[in-house]
């Protein structure tokens, strides 16, 4: 069953791919556009639906029988000698949380996508992209070993790279797509010297057998400590890559140069999440690694933050969301580093439903604009558009961590696993980052939906709500983002109202947390007066950042501009609205070195090099001033080249074997 | 040798036998046949090489050795064989249609590449210095013959020259070295010489680095590599792509039995030497390539960088000997699709008067034909050792050695090369698929098409699903290590 | 006197083989490789090795000689077209020098102990050694594999000088 969930969407990827995108359908067989997109869209969902229906079948199979997880081995795969790799299939709590998440949000995602990519030309292709990467995405989350995770992690980023240069034509697009595919690069350089190290370390790569060895204490006392950190240390590269986290965030932004579709479900729910499911499927390592915990909390704090103060002046409703999502991944990061994993999944799972939604709802926007993605050119589009505008705002409380909502549930596990754990600095800087989170997206919404409209008036006879496909999604997924949070409601919060109920969340997943620092959180001595207090803490946050932004964006409008012509707040908010000038430090520093660095390298190739080269050329044609022709020198010259690497080769012969 | 032994020594080579007397058929029928059947001679040939391809695979039943130990018929000779017969089928599938659109001559082609690919075939079982080297001279003589094949091109005809002079200077030196072995051991059998190898005596020392030299010319490494960018651009594309898949694996496979089986005495010297050229075949091979505009050149420039990454897997098997060995077979065998594809399709895409070569020559190619980009993007990200391609499990297999048997710099230097190359296999991806220009292209040709279509699928298919091929490669490796 | 004979001629056979790459009129350089391949033919009747000098010298020396220098004066080339440079020479002869100087090297090295391991092989030469019954022995009996794939290698020759000589048809 398992095979077949990973699968489905290859067979979409090969109907789609072989039949529609490559042209065959529409030059060989004559088929019409019209149909042509019917069948790719049945296809291309129906796959998805399959998928998803059949790790919902695998997710009860987990749930209902006493299994703690499910294996399925197809066949070796790679052998050799000792390193045995096969192609095989794993289905614990983990994995069955993220396979649910990864189909269902993608299903709803490609039911968007007939809507909103009807009117694009190459809309075979791109169905055959996005079921590529869900096959992709599922060979990452499935994969029982670190070679196949490897291969899905490179494969989603393929994928991902053909999706955000989409548009290819536009060579702005294409860059940002090269962008990703470099930054990536060099995350993945990290993560598959950590696989090689493990594979050094552990003499294995599957999941079972690797951190079987690492919780043995008899094996780990032969190893240095340090050699598990850099281990540690090894992945989180990769993850920082791949979930855009500091410093190689810098790809997340540009890549809101692909459909927004896309954007929703690879750059925000799904594949930049890959890295914190690959630290929670290692939990053993980072738990057995203080050094790396605290690296892992303090990168992803300071990326919470420092994106969160971008995202407060970005003017570009994607890029807003695009800065909240490495903000978010940065929460995340802050849970699964600090050692309370299944928080961090849970904040990954919420976070999947409330910012595909509000990319969903972005795209909403846009569709309805034609293009339109500068807020300062919105405004009043509540009218205009009234369950977008509702479904955004459930999402923009959900991410802002209103209580009831399930940011709120996720968000508050983090920080209180952050203040338990007593990193004490980063929870309050977390906290700091609640209250910009809040400010942003509510501007984010008010900026767009509330107040006078400012679009032109002859958008405004063109503006249109969505079509069916499109807000049914949204629709569902504004439902999730409100309710997805009880399925993890805290132990505490049970009891406080009288009912003895348990964390569902954690309960559930706790087996696939193989390390032995369990979360313990909800056992705090000073019982849960102190954890009201945090969420109290946190809710105020909230509060306090939606207040601002009303009143500085619903009440009294002109405020901002007036506050930025003040000095100091004129420097930081140039500051901000230049994103800090990463990329540019960024250009400064690496890519205007490399290209010099090149230029400089190209320089020598084409002077001493190449000078070399037609030196000699010409030193041997002007010494054969009777020569017949180049070539025959050339000839000649090659004998004589050959004759002095024999010699070379009988020298060196003679001189090892005899001395 | 008695007539029995003659007998039975003839029928165990009746794989060899089919392709030589298909192509002392091609020839006896070439004169009869009017001009426009000709290309139906392909047929035959095709014919020929399949039954020598099924006569093959019950090699890898038994280990016989015939004409008194002159020849060794095992696993490693069957696995060899199998990839000299698929390269030469497919080479000759595309080459149908490519000698037709440049209106060269069928019969004569046919007979060579047969011939050649005999001499191949018999070069992996040689065991004896003086019909290893004819059969070398067999390899090698057909193929000076096909380099200058088009004889209207004056590229073509240069390289023909070339590869003849420098061809022949290096099979002097080979035959050099043999002299040198014969006069020290008083024998040409590599057991017997084997036996007798005696560090004290120079004519020895000398005589193996005569030999490494010679082998070193025809796989196309450092220090003796500067033929093969002029020859292998000049030479008829289809050409190109059987000598540079063809004729390095079997410099390869009787490199292995030479050095292996006759020279293992001194195996500490030359695989010194050899991670010296490895490490230089692969830098060099790469830089160079980077700068070229030419495809085929770059192809060429590759080849040459290849090579280097299979020596690697030779250098590791002085500590991992079957694993480093499996991973060399492994790699000529992946190699002998990616590259055979890769020249394939420029065959494919070369007009009458122009062959497909430079980089701009393939513009457009996604608009205009996409599965034909489909599958050279297939090919190349299998030369790139990009997964899941063959390519990518090769290279893997190689470094993998190397590093088992603690080659890390080796290793390092492999990898980084094979990072460095990503660029210019990438670069011709971006010509096929994001350039709009449009080229002319030639209409389609159906059985290359599908030539390259296995080419592609077999790069692609046994590089998700490595594991027959692998144990095959196996296997050989076992059945040669001593 | 064997010894001087062999050092005659071997220094004979290695002056005139420098002779055919060196000289520019093809005339002399084809009866310099004449004057080499007799040389040999001498070094191998030292050798005792007496039908194969004999071949040597018959087909060698004889047939493919005359061959040679018949093509050379049917060519008929003017001086210009023969006009060799000498300056290129230089780099060749250099070459030359540092593979002399290599093989010298070696071969003091050898010589040192080589002699000594020479001599340790007294293998006592058959009676017939050298003559065409001895040849044809090990020839079509023990060496009948490499007699046969001679034969396709001169197949392959032959296909390459039709292929090569064949009147273009376009």
């Amino acid at each position: 069953m398992l095979v077949w969930i990973v699968v489905a969407p290859l067979i979409g990827v090969l109907v789609n791919g072989v039949v529609f995108a490559s042209g065959l359908w529409k030059k060989l067989l004559n088929g019409d556009e019209h149909t042509e997109k019917r069948i790719v869209s049945f296809v291309g969902c129906g796959v998805i639906l399959a998928s998803a229906v059949l790790s919902t079948l695998a997710f009860l199979k987990l749930r209902l029988t006493d299994e703690r997880q499910i294996i399925q081995e197809l066949f070796v795969w790679i052998p050799s000698g000792e390193l045995k790799i096969g192609f095989e299939f794993l289905f614990d709590p983990l994995s069955c949380v993220m396979s649910l998440v990864v189909t269902w949000v993608s299903f709803l995602i490609h039911v968007y996508s007939i809507g909103y990519m009807h009117e694009d030309r190459s809309y075979s292709r791109y169905f055959t992209y996005l079921n590529m990467f869900v096959f992709f995405m599922l060979l990452l989350v499935l994969g029982n070993n670190f070679p196949l995770m490897f291969v899905g992690w490179e494969g989603v980023g393929l994928a991902s790279y053909l999706l955000i240069g989409f548009w290819y034509e536009d060579a702005e697009k294409a860059y940002a797509g090269r962008k990703a595919f470099i930054v990536n690069r060099i995350g993945d350089f990290g993560f598959i010297l950590g696989i090689f190290l493990i594979f050094f370390v552990f003499g294995s790569l599957n999941y079972q057998e690797v951190f079987s060895r690492a919780l043995s204490p008899e094996f780990m006392d032969a190893i240095p400590q340090a050699v598990i950190t850099t281990i540690a240390l090894l992945l989180f590269v990769g993850a920082v890559g791949k979930s855009a986290q500091f410093p190689l965030y810098v790809w997340l932004p540009d890549a809101m140069a692909g459909p927004t579709p896309v954007s929703a479900l690879i750059h925000a729910a799904t594949m930049v999440t890959a890295g914190v499911y690959m630290i929670a499927r290692c939990n053993v390592f980072y738990s057995q690694s203080p050094t790396a915990q605290m690296i892992v909390v303090g990168i992803a704090t300071f990326t919470a933050f420092l994106a969160a103060t971008i995202a407060i002046t970005q003017n570009d409703i994607k890029r807003v969301l695009a800065y909240s999502t490495v903000s978010q991944l940065g929460y995340m990061f802050m849970g699964v580093g600090s050692g309370a994993y299944v928080a961090g999944m849970f904040h990954l799972v919420t976070h999947a439903f409330f910012k595909a939604l509000l990319f969903l709802g972005s795209g909403s926007v846009i569709h309805a604009l034609g293009g339109e993605q500068d807020i300062r050119k919105m405004g009043g589009l509540r009218r205009f558009l009234p369950v977008t505008s509702i479904t955004f705002l459930i999402g923009t409380l959900a991410i802002s961590g209103v209580p009831l909502f399930s940011g709120f549930f996720s968000k508050d596990e983090i920080l209180g696993a952050l203040y338990e754990k007593g990193y004490g600095i980063c929870w309050f800087i977390a906290l700091v980052t609640a209250v910009l989170t809040a400010f942003y997206m509510l501007r984010l919404y008010i900026l767009t939906f509330e107040g006078k409209p400012r679009i032109t008036e002859d958008l405004k006879h063109h503006i249109h709500e969505s079509p069916p496909s499109m807000l049914i999604p949204l629709v569902i997924l504004a439902v999730l983002s409100v309710a997805g949070g009880y399925i993890g409601i805290p132990e505490f919060m049970w009891k406080s109202i009288g009912i003895e109920g348990e964390n569902l969340f954690e309960r559930f997943l706790s087996s696939s947390i193989l390390s032995t620092e369990q979360i313990t959180h909800h056992a705090l001595p000073h019982g849960s007066l102190t954890h009201w207090g945090l969420v109290g803490l946190s809710v105020l946050a909230a509060f306090v950042g939606i207040a601002l932004a009303v009143y500085m964006y619903a009440i009294t409008p002109l405020l901002p501009e007036r506050l930025t012509e003040k000095p100091i707040v004129s420097i930081l908010y140039r500051g901000s609205y230049g994103k800090w000038f990463v990329d540019e430090i960024y250009d400064l520093v690496f890519v205007k070195t490399f290209v010099n660095l090149s230029k400089l390298l190209a320089l020598f190739d084409l002077k001493v090099i190449d000078g070399a080269v037609n030196g000699i050329a010409g030193a041997i044609r002007a010494l054969a001033s009777v020569l017949r022709t180049a070539q025959t020198g050339l000839l000649r010259f090659y004998a004589a080249l050959m004759a002095i690497g024999v010699t070379a080769i009988l020298v060196y012969m003679i001189l090892s074997a005899r001395f | 040798m008695d007539l029995n032994e003659v007998l039975k020594s003839t029928f165990l080579i009746t794989p060899e036998l089919s392709l030589i007397l298909t192509g002392m058929i091609l020839m006896v029928l070439d004169p009869f046949i009017r001009n426009r059947f000709k290309k139906e001679l392909f047929w035959i040939t095709a014919l020929g090489l399949l039954i020598g391809f099924a006569l093959n695979l019950n090699r890898f039943r038994y280990t016989e050795s015939a004409f008194a130990g002159t020849l060794s018929l095992d696993e490693f000779t069957a696995y060899f064989n199998i990839i000299f017969i698929i390269g030469a089928l497919l080479a000759t599938v595309i080459s149908r249609d490519y000698i037709e659109k440049t209106a060269l001559k069928h019969g004569e082609y046919y007979a060579l590449i047969l011939f050649s690919t005999s001499g191949m075939m018999l070069l992996s079982s040689a065991r004896e210095f003086i019909s290893l080297f004819l059969c070398f001279e067999i390899m090698s003589v057909s193929v000076y013959i096909l380099s200058g094949f088009n004889r209207r091109s004056p590229r073509s005809v240069e390289s023909g020259i070339k590869y003849l002079v420098l061809g022949g200077f290096s099979s002097a030196i080979l035959l050099y070295g043999i002299a040198l072995i014969y006069g020290a051991s008083g024998s040409v059998f590599l057991d017997e010489i084997a036996s007798r190898f005696n560090m004290e005596n120079p004519l020895y020392i000398a005589g193996t680095a005569l030999i490494l030299a010679g082998f070193v010319f025809k796989i196309g490494a450092f220090p003796l590599h500067q033929w093969i960018p002029d020859i292998y651009e000049g030479a008829p594309m289809t050409v190109t792509g059987f000598m540079s898949v063809g004729v390095k694996a079997a410099a390869f496979a009787v490199f292995l039995r030479v050095f292996f089986e006759g020279f293992s005495t001194l195996e500490v010297q030359w695989m010194q030497i050899l991670w010296v050229i490895s490490v230089f075949t692969m830098t060099i091979g790469n830089l160079a390539a980077i700068v070229q505009r030419s495809i085929k050149r770059m192809l060429a420039y590759s080849s040459i960088s290849h090579a280097g990454y299979a020596l690697v897997g030779i250098v590791a098997s002085y500590g991992e000997k079957e694993l480093g060995l499996s991973s060399v077979l492994y790699y000529l065998f992946a190699y002998t699709f990616m590259n055979l594809g890769a020249f394939g399709t420029l065959a494919y895409l070369s007009l009458k008067d122009r062959e497909c070569e430079m980089l701009e020559d393939i513009s457009g190619l996604w608009q205009r034909k996409p599965l034909v980009a489909i599958a050279l993007g297939i090919f190349m990200f299998s030369l790139a050792g990009i997964p899941p391609t063959i390519g990518f499990f090769a290279k893997y297999r190689v470094f993998l050695s190397a590093i088992r048997a603690e080659f890390y710099w080796l290793a390092i230097i492999g990898i980084l090369n094979s990072v460095l190359s990503a660029y210019y296999y990438l670069r011709v991806l971006v010509y096929a698929y994001m350039r709009e220009e449009q080229m002319e292209f030639p209409a389609p040709q159906p059985l290359s098409a599908f030539a390259i279509a296995i080419l592609s699928l077999g790069a692609l298919i046994l590089g998700i699903f490595p594991l027959y091929s692998w144990e095959l490669a196996i296997k050989a490796a076992g059945s040669f290590i001593p | 006197m064997e010894s001087f004979i062999f050092y005659l001629f071997a220094v004979v056979s290695i002056a005139s083989a420098l002779l055919v790459v060196s000289h520019r009129n093809p005339v002399v350089s084809a009866l310099s490789l004449v004057l080499t391949l007799f040389s040999t033919a001498v070094l191998f009747i030292l050798l005792l090795a007496h039908f194969i000098a004999v071949i040597q010298v018959l087909i060698y020396a004889g047939a493919i000689m005359v061959l040679f220098i018949f093509t050379v004066m049917f060519l008929n080339l003017r001086d210009d077209a023969l006009s060799f440079d000498a300056q290129g020479m230089k780099l060749k002869l250099a070459t030359l020098f540092v593979i002399l100087i290599i093989v010298g090297y070696f071969s003091h090295l050898g010589f040192k102990k080589g002699v000594l391991l020479l001599s340790q092989n007294k293998n006592p030469i058959p009676e017939n050694f050298g003559t065409a019954e001895a040849v044809a022995e090990v020839l079509f009996r023990d060496y009948l594999l490499p007699f046969e794939l001679t034969s396709i290698l001169i197949v392959v020759a032959i296909l390459g000088v039709v292929v090569i000589a064949k009147r273009r048809l376009n």
